[in-house]
């Protein structure tokens, strides 16, 4: 979301370069020197990583193993881990970049990214602990059709990591050309190969492991950047505020939110798609699969809340020093005073002014861990929709054993990976921040209403579901693409048809509205076995009773 | 329709308590999130220069900076409490329920 954000922030014309990186680092980015003390210590952390991918290997048997790393993750280890899926490197050097160019702007956006999460906890979290196994669709799916629910939840589930990785992939080619001074495409092709080798080896023990050893990194590193920061004031954080305002362009004016955050509509608009978001994205559902019961997934939230507020209280601090301690210095600046290598650097600038060049390094191997790391949930995620939801209940009906679906999930990855290298060469010189402005809006216009109708609403039935899903697609994409992101940033239209930026408050009402509407007009059997059904999945969803349950090693 | 188990369930009073309750909790604790939410983004939405207001004599940090981060601290609370509630009363209830059904 912090990506439908940063789209949003970039077509909005606001200036913004930063808010890009991970998600949507657009335009030319200028190659920097070859970094080796980046490149020694992102070589450390993927020669570990690949050593747990080894371990994880040899205990990834079973579809449970594969998929849900056996449901044994615990409440901590989870909290960890969606911590890291969330913090990406769009909320790393986006926010602190957005801090440093408009000032105060970037705690409203934090603000926004961490009250989705309790209302995940009060909601959905058990219930989807309770219902599924692998994946979003076994919840979705559970009372409903299994065919065509499955189709449309494997859809929604595969255009979101799709659309996700596409800008994934661009970002973390244009990042590692700033941070390492290597080419384009040795960082596309990298990315992909790591991330299919993480995946198909690892399965879900590996990129569980893989995000929390980032996440703690993550955490680490910033704590460390901003502790560095705070003695440059004499750990005076008035001090610190006080010399932004002193310093910046601006003055005063960083401590008001800007005019873009001023439309009500577009604010509710993008608040929707900020709550929503997280609940329609098939990487950071599948984590509640990784706990072995419903007390677990509860923990997993509070974790992740705690460690995910911290971390932005971070980024923002880093942001308000950047200003004092990266823009008055020149060595960071460009003739025209511009910061060098665009408005993500700044993080990246001050860990060198403050750490010096091994810090440097070391917080730029974080960030392209964080990449990493992001992109392998993605993969993983959209590997068990084409596995589990299409190839072993849509086409074999469930009939499959467990090696062949592990062996299709395995090939899928390998697609992925390919697909995902071969668009993210592609799309090098295209403005791809309307990709995740895609991915966020058919994450909460498609698979959240879907999934939040079919734990909670009773009547909800598999023709409202499967009509109202895909007008939830179909008009997302339609949003999107006749609206100002493409239709006058791409295509070059003077006026874009569909005139709002943040379009989730359009698209998210017609799914809901549809799918009630499609449910309550259907007459047809399966949907009195539809209705049927709800008893007892709310008995299990409230309950627990006879939900999945954990694997001893 | 329902096995015994469920049916057991669907007909222990102790179990619509514990819907009911968790249920009210929940909504409740979900309701206090979206006000205070919503009071900062019209906060911040229509009174910009309320919002860079100095927190003291003698500093610069604005009162809206504060807010946002009390509102992260804040969400950070909730789920605290309710995994505090749920993890004794709730899942005590729960267990006596799945107990009761499946003996």
């Amino acid at each position: 979301m912090m990506r439908l954000l940063t789209a949003a922030a970039i077509a909005a014309g606001v200036a913004t370069p930063v808010l890009a990186a991970g998600g949507a680092m657009d335009g030319a980015v200028q190659r920097q020197p070859t970094n080796f003390m980046a490149i020694a210590m992102f070589l450390l952390f993927v020669a570990g990583t690949l050593g747990i991918t080894y371990w994880a290997a040899k205990r990834t048997k079973s579809t449970k193993d594969f998929y849900a790393a056996g449901g044994g993750i615990t409440g901590f280890q989870n909290g960890l881990a969606i911590a890291g899926d969330y913090m990406s490197a769009a909320a790393f050097l986006g926010v602190s970049g957005m801090v440093f160019a408009r000032g105060v702007d970037g705690v409203f956006y934090t603000a926004g990214w961490t009250v989705g999460w309790p209302l995940i906890l009060f909601l959905i979290a058990e219930r989807l602990r309770n219902l599924g196994r692998y994946t979003f669709a076994d919840v979705a799916s559970y009372r409903l059709d299994q065919k065509p629910i499955r189709s449309l939840a494997a859809t929604g589930a595969l255009a979101v990591v799709i659309f996700y990785l596409i800008a994934q992939m661009v970002g973390a080619g244009k990042l590692i050309q700033l941070l390492f001074g290597l080419p384009y495409a040795y960082a596309v092709v990298l990315v992909g190969v790591l991330m299919m080798l993480y995946v198909t080896f690892g399965g879900m023990i590996a990129t569980t492991w893989v995000q929390i050893i980032k996440a703690i990194l993550l955490l680490g590193g910033g704590t460390l950047l901003v502790l560095f920061s705070l003695y440059h004031f004499g750990f005076d954080f008035s001090r610190l505020v006080g010399d932004a305002v002193a310093n910046h362009a601006k003055h005063d004016i960083i401590l008001q939110p800007s005019s873009s955050i001023a439309d009500p509509l577009s604010a509710i608009s993008l608040s929707l798609a900020l709550m929503c978001g997280p609940a329609g994205l098939p990487h950071i559902l599948m984590r509640f699969f990784t706990v072995p019961d419903a007390k677990a997934a509860r923990k997993s939230v509070f974790f992740a809340t705690g460690f995910i507020a911290y971390f932005f209280v971070l980024t923002v601090t880093m942001g308000f020093a950047a200003i004092t301690i990266v823009g008055t210095n020149p060595t960071f600046l460009d003739a025209a005073g511009k910061i060098i290598g665009g408005g993500n650097m700044a993080s990246i600038h001050l860990a060198n002014a403050v750490g010096g060049n091994v810090f440097l390094g070391f917080i730029s191997a974080v960030a392209f861990a964080t990449i990493l790391a992001v992109v392998s949930g993605l993969a993983l995620a959209g590997a068990s929709a084409v596995s589990h939801d299409l190839y072993a209940t849509v086409i074999r009906k469930g009939k499959a054993t467990e090696k062949e679906e592990i062996r299709v999930s395995r090939i899928a990855t390998l697609s992925l990976g390919v697909i995902a290298i071969i668009l993210g060469l592609a799309f090098e010189q295209q403005n791809i921040a309307f990709m995740v402005a895609l991915a966020f809006g058919v994450a909460a216009s498609v698979n959240f209403p879907v999934l939040f109708l079919s734990i909670f609403w009773s009547n909800l039935t598999t023709r409202g579901a499967f009509i109202g899903g895909f007008l939830g697609l179909a008009s997302a994409l339609a949003c999107v693409i006749l609206g100002p992101t493409v239709w006058v940033n791409i295509f070059g239209f003077k006026t874009a048809i569909f005139p709002y930026e943040h379009y989730t408050l359009f698209s998210m009402t017609i799914a809901f509205v549809s799918i009630w509407f499609f449910s309550v007009t259907d007459k047809s059997k399966r949907a009195e076995l539809d209705k049927a059904g709800f008893k007892q999945q709310f008995i299990r969803s409230e309950t627990g009773l006879g939900a999945e349950g954990a694997v001893a090693h | 329709m329902l096995d015994k188990a469920h049916q057991s369930i669907a007909n222990a009073p102790l179990f619509s308590e514990l819907v009911r309750k968790r249920n009210k909790f929940a909504l409740m604790l979900s309701i206090t999130m979206l006000v205070v939410y919503y009071a900062f983004v019209l906060f911040a939405s229509t009174d910009p220069t309320g919002f860079a207001v100095a927190i003291g004599d003698g500093t610069k940090i604005p009162v809206g900076l504060i807010a946002g981060w009390a509102i992260q601290l804040f969400a950070f609370l909730l789920t605290g409490i309710y995994v505090y509630r749920a993890n004794t009363e709730f899942d005590a209830m729960n267990k006596a329920i799945i107990e009761e059904a499946t003996r």
